[in-house]
């Protein structure tokens, strides 16, 4: 025996009753929770003894595969491979007994309305509605406003499932002419063209994509495309406040924004910039301090601002803000090489080699015999360094961390 | 241990257990099976829950809250006075309640337990259920859909074999499950939903067109007189379908109004509403390859579904009569207990086996895959409706120089550009550097029976693995977070059990004092008063009889509204 039917343990059957008997007798051995693995085996087995029985096909024969790609020729034209293929398996499982021929009749979902045969529907109330949406067409802007597309949904008729259908088809009939007439020889669309919002709200109400099938009895495939690609129906409850009852203030807080990048490089200039900013914060305290103790003389204010910045990052960068001041206004935050929060450790240590880079880098220049600027020694190295490790400082590297870039930028 | 298996309900929660080879229901302190899924906090921070807390909602809306389901997987906060809680958390409160009754009942403690969620919650909406759980001392065993739950209960009740469709309508949700039934199994072909659709909408449909037939700007209304307008029209939602006619009459914004309500006016506005249940019908059954005729019975699940505008809508569309033979608000909460004995392994289940599906497709961001180099495009990982649990490996390569840094965006949906999907979570890796396209990462998610994802991302190269995480949720808590809600809401009271008869009736009584005028109202208030002052003494058989008597003369002026 093959697969699926060794791991059913019975023989090749087109009897569905007994390959649903043997799949429960497996699956009582082998339930989802305990042996998930096994399960899936034997899911995917039933799923095919099922496949197998429907078609007549007991024993396995690829053609019986290629065969049913061809059938669906239409939907192979699609760019989306992945959700197509979902529909070419579902399709199988209704396809009937001669999947070889790719007659789109025998795909139709209901059987019971047969298309030749005309339901009785209000033509009054259907006229009217086409009035309605006619009217609507021609006016801008409202023919945007999915408000204003509203009064469908309220009208009584629509309850009944014929009118819907038939209204339903009338109305992708008038849409689509619609949309022709908005488009200029060069294949441009007018301001009139109906956005994806409205053509999705119509879809929900009429259902037109769940009846593709149907409507190519009435409508080429190459116009009605576009349904399979409508966004998900807008949900208009979700703006009310989410109806909650009661309490004295709902708190909204905004999601994080998927299309907003959550971190990323810094460019070096940027952490000069936040640099400078919390040097600024410490030098002017201390300028003014000194001033009004009259040290002026004995201190070198840049020395001592540098120790106090140093003394103070390790406090800001492992609390909660993951930054100092300056870092702080501009977005960045100092992480782990796992983007990790800093614990106080880490954080002293990132100081601590900053110090220790700087010191060693103005000693080194000291070595020569009329050294350039403090400043433009020191500059120099940090650019080429973070330019080399991507964006990473000396001291980030010597204390195994970096720095992100949160803010509103790139 | 026992498990118990929780309805945790936009409106009502309900819990049960498995004893003996039946379900067994498990009554609240004030002796109902439904506890109303309302949370209050009354003057000394005590906490209160269900049907106090529902009358309080009148008389204190500014420290009580209701249908905050709603909020599940969102950040968003709700003030009870000066306190903030999260979704989360208040519904922790709930749940800390029924476990309270349950222990109450089982006279043992109980630390485990099941909980249904709607079928077309999210995974960030699933994570915040887990937690309430974990936060109310609950360790949460399985996450069970609400509709499998319901055909699970009816199942074992008829025996019946077949293909089901289950529509559970309940506060908040609409939920569309597809089941087969044979041989003991259970199995899930497809589930869709809408997750703004419920009970509450149409009273909110109904809400708006009062308000506007009447000419009274809803904005402009105070707290409690909005409440008691959602009481009002809530009971006549109920009862209309038996009346040619219901008359409302109320003082809104300082004017009397009056306004007449017909069957017709009810079906009149909650007719988009009644509209968009067809939606998640129809793609659950193209999902499942089911065609109408072949459908061996129609359930309905949930308080919604008892309204005659939905049957006759479901009746038309399936062409049969739908059925009810167990009451629509209990049967979740009994397929839960149903579920807490299949995971205590129980022996008189061991025919029974239950298959459910994902229903959704999860997937991640991608760049274009036909070469325009556009990023946005999403790649479906696990297809909807594909039967849990699974999991899914794909590779994705690097797409320019050097890249170092790779961003596995997590997103649930249907449509081929990320956009329009919802955004679940990232998970971003270093790689080494190389020429695009060289450095590859192996993605794995892996869907679980609770309907819980899991990102594994490989690095290929390094033989890295970077696991668990969906680290930027939106709704999320960390571990860290979870224990202190723990603390803050241990730091929170209940009201003793043994008060809860006194505390239903003065709420009760405090709210008819609200609602009612001249005469009636005096009396009220004149019954309260010496009702407290009996309270006072502290005498437990003059408490008894006094109580008695408060309760029959409440009964009396307000006949109709025990619900």
């Amino acid at each position: 025996m093959t697969f699926p039917w060794s791991r059913l343990g019975i023989e090749p059957t087109e009897n569905k009753r007994d390959i649903k008997k043997a799949y429960a007798r497996k699956l009582k051995e082998t339930r989802p929770d305990e042996h998930p693995e096994a399960f899936k085996q034997l899911h995917d087995a039933y799923k095919r003894a099922l496949w197998l029985a429907e078609h007549s096909r007991t024993v396995e024969d690829e053609c019986g595969w290629e065969a049913l790609d061809d059938d669906d020729d239409d939907e192979a034209a699609e760019p989306a491979p992945e959700v197509e293929r979902l529909e070419v398996d579902l399709a199988t499982e209704v396809a009937p007994a001669t999947p070889e021929t790719p007659d789109l009749e025998n795909l139709k979902p209901e059987p019971h309305a047969a298309p030749d045969e005309q339901p009785t529907i209000d033509e009054a109330a259907a006229a009217t509605l086409m009035e309605q949406v006619n009217a609507l067409l021609s006016a801008t802007p409202d023919l945007h406003l999915s408000s204003k597309w509203r009064f469908i949904e309220a009208e009584p008729h629509m309850l009944d499932e014929d009118f819907r259908k038939e209204v339903g088809e009338r109305l992708l009939a008038r849409i689509l002419k619609h949309q022709l007439t908005q488009k200029n020889p060069k294949g441009e669309y007018g301001h009139r063209k109906l956005g994806d919002n409205i053509l999705a709200y119509l879809n929900t109400q009429f259902g037109w994509s769940f009846r593709f099938h149907d409507l190519l009895n009435r409508f080429d495939y190459s116009e009605i495309a576009f349904l399979k690609d409508l966004p998900a129906a807008p949900l208009h409850s979700k703006a009310d406040g989410f109806g909650v009852k009661g309490g004295s203030k709902l708190h909204k807080r905004k999601p994080r924004d998927p299309k907003r990048p959550q971190a990323g490089p810094v460019y070096p200039f940027y952490r000069l910039v936040a640099m400078a900013i919390d040097l600024a914060i410490v030098t002017i305290p201390l300028i003014i301090f000194a001033k009004l103790y009259g040290l002026e003389a004995h201190v070198k204010h840049a020395d001592i601002a540098f120790i106090a910045y140093l003394a103070m990052t390790p406090f800001f960068e492992a609390s909660k803000w993951r930054a100092t001041i300056g870092k702080r206004i501009l977005g960045l935050k100092a992480l782990t090489l796992d983007l990790q929060p800093l614990n106080f450790w880490q954080a002293l240590m990132r100081s601590l080699m900053l110090g220790a880079s700087i010191w060693w880098l103005q000693w080194i220049n000291h070595l020569w015999g009329e050294p350039v600027s403090d400043f433009a020694a020191v500059i120099w190295p940090f650019i080429i360094t973070s330019w080399i490790a991507g964006g990473r400082y000396p001291h980030d590297l010597l204390s195994f961390s970096l720095v992100l870039n949160y803010g509103r930028t790139r | 241990m026992t498990i118990i298996g929780i309805d945790l309900g936009t409106t009502n929660s309900a819990c049960g257990f498995w004893r003996d080879g039946e379900v067994e229901l498990i009554p609240n302190r004030s002796g109902d099976y439904l506890t109303p899924s309302v949370v209050g906090l009354d003057g000394d921070n005590n906490v209160i829950v269900g049907k106090v807390a529902k009358n309080r909602l009148i008389t204190h809306p500014d420290n009580t809250v209701g249908v905050f389901k709603r909020l599940m997987g969102t950040n968003h906060q709700v003030s009870l006075g000066k306190k903030r809680f999260t979704a989360t958390e208040l519904s922790a409160f709930v749940l800390k309640a029924l476990k309270e009754d349950a222990e109450a009942h089982l006279g043992e403690e109980v630390t485990e337990a099941i909980i249904s969620v709607p079928a077309y919650f999210n995974d960030n909406q699933r994570h915040a259920t887990k937690q309430a759980g974990e936060i109310a001392g609950l360790t949460v065993r399985r996450l069970i859909n609400e509709p499998t739950a319901a055909a699970l209960a009816y199942g074992l009740h008829e025996r019946a074999e077949g293909m089901f469709v289950v529509l559970d309508m309940g506060g908040g949700t609409f939920d569309v499950s597809i089941l087969e039934y044979f041989d003991g199994i259970m199995e899930v072909h497809a589930s869709a939903g809408d997750n703004f659709l419920g009970g509450e909408d149409f009273l909110e449909a109904m809400v708006g067109s009062f308000c506007k037939a009447v000419g009274i700007d809803k904005d402009t209304l105070g707290k409690s007189e909005l409440q008691q307008l959602y009481d009002r029209l809530e009971h006549i939602k109920r009862k209309i379908h038996t009346q040619d006619s219901m008359l409302l009459e109320m003082d809104l914004g300082g004017k009397a109004v009056r306004f007449e309500a017909t069957p017709e006016w009810f079906k009149e506005c909650t007719q988009p509403q009644l509209m968009r249940v067809r939606h998640p019908i129809e793609q659950a059954l193209r999902d499942a390859s089911l065609r109408v005729p072949d459908v061996t019975e129609v359930l309905l699940v949930g308080g919604a579904t008892r309204m005659p505008v939905f049957r006759n809508m479901v009746g038309t569309l399936f062409k049969r009569i739908p059925a009810g033979h167990l009451d629509p608000d209990l049967v979740v909460a009994m397929g839960a207990a149903v579920q807490a004995g299949l995971k205590a392994r129980d022996k008189t289940l061991d025919d029974v086996v239950l298959t459910d599906v994902c229903p959704y497709t999860l997937g991640t961001e991608v760049v274009d895959p036909s070469g325009s180099g556009k990023a946005g495009f999403f790649l479906p990982l696990i297809e909807r409706n594909s039967v849990v649990p699974t999991s899914h490996v794909e590779t994705l390569a690097t797409v320019v120089k050097n890249q170092r840094r790779m961003e596995v965006n997590v997103f649930q949906g249907e449509h081929r550009l990320v956009e329009q999907n919802i955004f679940l979570g990232s998970v971003a890796v270093t790689v080494p550097k190389g020429p695009a396209g060289e450095q590859t990462i192996d993605v794995r998610y892996s869907y679980d029976m609770n309907g819980l994802l899991e990102v594994d991302v490989k690095i290929n190269s390094t033989g890295q693995v970077i696991n668990h995480v969906i680290e930027q949720s939106p709704g999320s808590l960390t571990q860290e977070e979870i224990e202190k809600s723990r603390a803050r809401l241990a730091g929170l009271k209940f009201h003793p059990r043994e008060k809860e008869e006194n505390l239903i009736l003065i709420s009760r009584a405090e709210k008819l004092y609200l609602t009612s005028l001249g005469e009636r109202r005096t009396q009220i208030g004149r019954y309260l008063a010496e009702f407290e002052s009996v309270l006072d003494s502290q005498k437990e058989s003059d408490i008894a009889k006094a109580r008695e008597q408060f309760s029959e003369a409440l009964d009396q002026l307000d006949p109709g509204s025990m619900l």
